[in-house]
C-alpha cells in the first residue's frame, strides 16, 4: 500500500470548537498537537481540505515539519 | 562433537559443553559452549518467523503512543530495549522507546541522524551513548538493541550484531510512562517512519539472544522460547502494531493498513497497551 500523503493546517486554539473530527485524522481534541504557548494547534487529513478549514493554509509534510521545528512549537534542546 | 541425538524444543537439555542435539520442532542443530546455544538451522540458521503484516507509521509531527507507567517498566535487575525501525530521513533525530523525565534518568533508544543512541544511564558524564554511526538507510529495517546490566555494562547491538560496550552507572527510575514513537524533552525528536516489534525485557539479554531476536532480518514471536531465544519469561513490554490478536484501530475494529491506530495491546501482560494521545499514527502493511 502507498500511503497517501498527509496535509496539515494550522488553526487558532480559540476555533478547536469547530473541528469536525469526522473529517480529520485525530480522534478527539486530547489528541491535539498544541503551540508552546498554547494559542495554535493543527490537523491533518487526507486528501483535500475539509470544509471547516476553507481558505485556510494548507501545509506538506515537509512544510509541518519545518514549522513544528520552530522554537514556537519546540522547547530547545538542553543537551 | 558428542553423537547426534534428537529434542523438541520444550525438552531442550541443561548445557554441556560440546553438547550437540537435533530440534525436531525447528529442524535446526544446536550445540552448546556450556553456557550458550549455537543455532544451525537447516536452511538460513533462522527460526520461523512470527506472522508479522503490519507495522505502526509515525509523521514525525503530532504522532505518539503511550503505554502508562507501569512500575514494571523501571526494572532494577537489567534491562533490554529492542525495535524495528524504517525511518523516512536520516536527517533528524528518530525515538523509537523512551521512558524519561530529564535527560538523565530512564532511557530512550533513538537513531539520530543515522546514529544509534541510547539516553539515559550515564557513560563518561553524558547523556547519550553513541553506539555508532551510518545507519542512513530509508529503505531498510534495523533491528536496534540496547540491553544493560542492571549494574556497570551496557551494550548496543544493530541487526544482531553487538556495535559496542560501555561503563556506565546503573539506571535510574522514574514514574513516566513508556511512550513509543516520540520522546517527551528533546528537539525533534518524533519518529518518522515506520516503527515494530517493540519490547522491553527485565534483564540483559545477552548476545546470542538478541541475534536470535534478529533472527536473519525475520521477527520471531517474543512470547515463545525457541532456538537461542529463551528469555520469554523475561518479557516485560511487547508490541507488535497491529499484529497482536486484540490491536485496534480508532474505531475499535481490526487493524488493516491505513487505519489510524487505536489500542496496541502489550502481548507481555495486562497492563501497558499503547493508546494514542496525540496525533493519529497509523497501521500499515510494510514489515521487516
Amino acid at each position: 500500500m502507498i500511503m497517501i500523503p498527509r496535509k496539515y493546517t494550522i488553526i487558532s486554539s480559540e476555533d478547536v470548537d469547530s473541528i469536525d473530527f469526522d473529517q480529520v485524522l485525530e480522534g478527539n481534541e486530547s489528541h491535539l498537537h498544541y503551540s508552546l504557548d498554547g494559542s495554535k494547534t493543527l490537523v491533518k487529513y487526507r486528501d483535500d481540505q475539509p470544509s471547516f478549514l476553507s481558505g485556510k493554509q494548507e501545509y506538506t509534510h515537509s512544510e509541518i515539519l519545518t514549522i513544528l521545528a520552530t522554537d514556537e512549537w519546540t522547547p530547545s534542546d538542553p543537551n | 562433537m558428542s553423537t547426534l541425538t534428537t529434542h523438541t524444543t520444550a525438552s531442550r537439555d541443561a548445557h554441556s559443553a560440546g553438547l550437540c542435539k537435533f530440534n525436531t520442532t525447528t529442524k535446526a542443530i544446536e550445540v552448546s559452549d556450556g553456557t550458550n546455544w549455537s543455532i544451525y538451522d537447516y536452511d538460513s540458521g533462522t527460526v520461523s518467523p512470527v506472522t508479522n503484516t503490519l507495522s505502526a507509521v509515525f509523521d514525525g509531527a503530532t504522532d505518539k503512543l503511550d503505554c502508562g507507567n507501569s512500575s514494571i517498566f523501571g526494572p532494577t535487575g537489567g534491562l533490554t530495549l529492542s525495535a524495528w525501525v524504517k525511518q523516512a530521513n536520516s536527517s533528524s533525530t528518530h525515538t523509537l522507546i523512551q521512558k524519561q523525565n530529564v535527560s538523565t534518568d530512564g532511557y530512550s533508544l533513538q537513531l539520530a541522524s543515522g546514529s544509534f543512541h541510547f539516553r539515559g544511564t550515564m557513560t563518561s558524564g553524558s547523556p547519550i551513548t553513541n553506539f555508532g554511526s551510518g545507519f542512513t538507510s530509508t529503505t531498510d529495517w534495523y533491528h536496534l538493541c540496547v540491553t544493560h546490566d542492571g549494574s556497570t555494562t551496557l551494550k548496543g547491538y544493530v541487526n544482531g550484531v553487538l556495535q559496542a560496550t560501555y561503563t556506565t552507572s546503573s539506571l535510574s527510575t522514574n514514574n513516566i510512562s513508556v511512550k513509543l514513537g516520540w520522546h517527551t524533552n528533546h528537539t525533534p525528536s518524533y519518529l518518522t517512519g515506520k516503527l515494530d516489534e517493540c519490547s522491553i525485557f527485565s534483564s540483559a539479554l545477552d548476545a546470542s539472544t538478541v541475534t536470535q531476536i534478529y533472527n536473519g532480518g525475520n521477527p520471531i514471536d517474543l512470547t515463545i522460547d525457541q532456538g537461542n531465544y529463551n528469555s520469554s519469561s523475561d518479557l516485560i513490554g511487547y508490541w507488535r502494531m497491529g499484529d497482536g490478536a486484540s490491536d485496534t484501530d480508532s474505531g475499535g475494529g481490526s487493524p488493516a493498513s491505513g487505519d489510524v491506530i487505536g489500542t496496541v495491546v502489550n502481548l507481555a501482560g495486562g497492563y501497558g497497551n499503547g493508546t494514542v494521545t496525540g496525533g493519529s499514527p497509523e497501521y500499515l502493511n510494510d514489515t521487516p
